[in-house]
């Protein structure tokens, strides 16, 4: 079974303002975001018959997402994004 | 490997010996080459490599994106169950941004060949003032 990405690295910083590197544990989020969208899922799931395959093809996206990296360093600015 | 290096070393000793001539030694060789390619597994890429150096002015920039072959396969996917609705908004979208193309044509037996395609390309472009951009996979 395929596991949802558990860390999220980021990582902004501009001429004006920035932040420092975050590692922000989407094993915790995913829960909440589960819990949130349950309603909308369970009235989809009744009400739109092609729904299941979406909602299994979207799981597979979120769940290949992991391994993800972009990493832009410009002039004027640096971003760092890294599933894990 | 070691049968590979004793094959060969057969076809050179039957050389030495006369009992072929040079043209049977190199088609031998070459189909023991061709063989040994053949037999050993083709590593298949995990990921899609997008790398740009930019220029060295005062706007260059570098990036350095990787994204995981599997991610490509999953939305090629997804984007195969969009409901036809969704089609024709898309495909003008997609006009208006230079992109012919007809997503309502796009089969799940055609992505696969096409990520498989994709992890054959390589491009690397190198810029008039020094930048350079390469797309690979890996």
């Amino acid at each position: 079974m395929k596991i949802l990405p558990t860390l999220i690295r980021v990582r902004f910083k501009s001429p004006s303002w920035g932040l420092p590197t975050l590692w922000i544990p989407l094993f915790l989020i995913w829960p909440f975001v589960f819990l949130l969208s349950l309603p909308l899922l369970i009235f989809a799931l009744i009400f739109w018959a092609k729904f299941s395959p979406v909602l299994s093809a979207t799981y597979q996206l979120m769940c290949e997402l992991r391994g993800t990296h972009v990493d832009v360093d410009a002039k004027d600015a640096k971003i760092l994004i890294s599933i894990h | 490997m070691t049968t590979n290096t004793e094959e060969r070393r057969k076809i050179l000793n039957l050389l030495g010996d006369g009992k072929i001539n040079a043209q049977e030694a190199e088609n031998l060789l070459e189909s023991l080459s061709k063989a040994t390619f053949e037999d050993t597994p083709k590593q298949v890429p995990k990921y899609l490599h997008v790398i740009v150096d930019g220029d060295k002015g005062p706007h260059g920039a570098k990036v350095n994106v990787r994204v995981p072959m599997n991610l490509l396969r999953a939305g090629m996917k997804l984007a195969a169950l969009l409901p036809a609705v969704a089609h024709e908004p898309i495909n003008k979208a997609l006009k208006e941004n230079g992109v012919d193309f007809d997503v309502s044509k796009v089969k799940p037996e055609n992505l696969e060949e096409l990520v498989q395609h994709l992890t054959d390309l390589t491009v690397d472009v190198e810029g008039n003032n020094g930048e350079k951009v390469r797309v690979f996979c890996e």
